[in-house]
């Protein structure tokens, strides 16, 4: 620690750019991992706030529940008090001469899930016309008490309400009565909504049903999983760099100092101090750069727009943090190897 | 008499294997006195920098053996070896002597980090400042000094653990005349005022009006000149 803590303080530019790069892969990850999160919470908060373990649909669906179109026989059939059945399709919602994409989620109000419903403003649709958008829908635009057109139907639906984490596969949800999803949707009489969700597993005879678990739901959302492994990706390939950059930084200083160090192993200055000065060293530059950049992410949080879905989970923040402080200590092990490798005689005139 | 504090018996140092065996050092035998300075004085290639290596136990001999204080080091691992130097001999070397990014104070603190007892006491390490004529350049950096300044640092600092024993490698290549007088008379003062047995190796004939006693070495064989 003597040693470090005094090269840092004396090499304030040679640290500081090293301090740099660290800060900017950190705020990178940290920026990459919040907005991977905001889109996958964007995907999945419609469905986390439903509760519910599992979701019957059309096997032809393919897991997609705005394909799925269950008819009231198979509807009645999986029907019990802990289920819910639900009408999803996308949609276009308009209001004078704006437009924008969403979600239609048909509901019974008896059923657990509108029952569940956590509004932050308003109530449950009570009539057909009546519908409960997201939260996070512009407010200047879609007020209390406008009317909306939704899809392929000629009603005009008065928002009447607003719901706490409403969205459905990145776009904001419009909770409505499940008879006017068939509208909105223009299928036929026959068909009675596109999933069935339970609060409990499900089982199912019928072959051209097909039961998915939450997580295999959500997996089926279109493009989620694509996107998780695409920041996953995105995120691992920083933290190996980040270990590469780290090695190759400490590595280029040791080396620059390894006559000084020769000298002092030749004065009997032992082995252990002088890697466990580089060890602090490492410990320093990524421990500021973590702080850093998790500062600069959540300053960047204030200024993005809230088009653009950022989540910060601490806990998640946290694992990242450790791994980059694994990845960088990591890299200080060649570093160290030199000069647990360093041969004082090498100082020693010729 | 003056106490034994190195000694080397029939040493001879080998690098190499077969065709390509290289004899650096042959059948050396001298010994070093407390209050004495030692002049070993050579050409280049001639087996000075080996014999100080293995002086201060960073070579083992092939052959013979090595005594410091009356104990044989000349099989010490590598971690009694560090200790050895740490606490019993003071190393000046020609360059890097200093950390460039500690202060001329640190440079004495980093010792008590790894050393924190048996070192100069403060009036011992005033004394000894005040010798050098450091006092004045205690915040400053070893970028700061001029060389001779820096060379009186190495040797303060070689001092500093209160070794018996100081071994010089070519401490006054980079210095001038009037250096290499000063440097020179440092180490007379050091080895008679201290008791300390002080070994300079060097190519440098300016130094020995300040020796008690030269050696010549060539070829890795050792000639007294006195």
């Amino acid at each position: 620690m003597f040693l470090a803590i005094r090269e840092i303080k004396k090499e304030k530019l040679r640290y500081g750019l090293i301090l740099t790069v660290v800060v900017l892969i950190s705020y990178l990850i940290f920026i990459l991992s919040a907005l991977a999160l905001g889109l996958a919470t964007a995907n999945t908060a419609a469905v986390d706030s439903w509760q519910s373990k599992s979701f019957v649909m059309t096997k032809d669906a393919n897991g997609n529940a705005g394909q799925s179109l269950l008819t009231t026989k198979q509807v009645d059939q999986l029907s019990d008090d802990k289920t819910a059945t639900l009408g999803i399709t996308p949609v276009n919602m308009k209001i004078g001469g704006k437009r924008e994409s969403a979600q239609f989620v048909g509901m019974n109000n008896d059923e657990y899930i509108a029952k569940n419903l956590q509004l932050t403003k308003g109530h449950l649709p009570k009539a057909a016309n009546e519908v409960v958008l997201a939260d996070s829908v512009d407010k200047d635009i879609y007020g209390m008490g406008d009317k909306i057109s939704i899809g392929l139907s000629d009603t005009k639906y008065k928002i009447v309400g607003y719901a706490k984490n409403a969205t459905y596969n990145t776009a904001p949800v419009i909770y409505g009565a499940l008879a006017q999803w068939r509208v909105i949707k223009g299928v036929s009489d026959q068909f009675q909504g596109s999933v069935v969700t339970s609060k409990t597993s499900q089982s199912v005879d019928d072959k051209a049903l097909k039961t998915y678990s939450y997580q295999a739901f959500i997996n089926k959302l279109p493009g989620y999983t694509p996107q998780k492994a695409t920041f996953g990706l995105m995120i691992g390939f920083l933290i190996v760099i980040s270990l590469i950059v780290i090695t190759i930084f400490l590595y280029i200083l040791t080396v620059q100092k390894l006559p000084n160090l020769a000298v002092l192993r030749a004065q009997g200055i032992p082995n252990r101090f002088l890697a466990q000065n580089t060890l602090f060293e490492t410990f320093f530059i990524i421990a500021t750069g973590i702080v850093v950049g998790a500062v600069l992410s959540a300053l960047t949080e204030f200024g993005i727009p809230d088009s653009v879905p950022m989540a910060f989970d601490w806990g998640l923040m946290g694992l990242i943090a450790a791994g980059l402080m694994v990845t960088g200590l990591l890299g200080a092990i060649i570093p160290i190897r030199v000069i647990s490798k360093i041969d004082p005689v090498s100082v020693i005139g010729g | 008499m003056r106490e034994e504090k190195l000694a080397l018996e029939h040493v001879t140092k080998q690098f190499g294997q077969k065709t390509n065996l290289v004899t650096a050092l042959e059948d050396v035998s001298l010994a070093f006195k407390a209050g004495e300075v030692s002049l070993i004085i050579g050409p280049s290639g001639s087996g000075k920098s080996t014999l100080l290596t293995i002086l201060g136990g960073l070579q083992t001999p092939t052959d013979g053996s090595v005594r410091l204080n009356g104990h044989d080091i000349s099989d010490l691992s590598t971690k009694e070896a560090e200790k050895t130097r740490l606490e019993q001999i003071g190393f000046v070397l020609q360059a890097y002597n200093l950390v460039p990014y500690l202060t001329v104070a640190d440079q004495f603190k980093l010792v008590d980090q790894v050393k924190p007892n048996n070192n100069l006491s403060q009036d011992g390490f005033d004394k000894i400042i005040e010798t050098l004529g450091i006092q004045k350049l205690l915040n400053k950096y070893p970028g700061e000094l001029s060389g001779g300044q820096q060379q009186r640092v190495a040797i303060a600092r070689a001092l500093y653990t209160d070794p018996a024993i100081i071994l010089a490698d070519e401490p006054t290549a980079a210095l001038d005349t009037a250096r290499v007088k000063e440097v020179g008379q440092l180490f007379a003062n050091i080895a008679h005022d201290e008791e300390k047995a002080v070994v300079i190796v060097t190519h440098d004939d300016r130094l020995r009006e300040f020796s008690d006693n030269v050696y010549k070495i060539v070829d890795g064989k050792l000639s007294n000149t006195d």
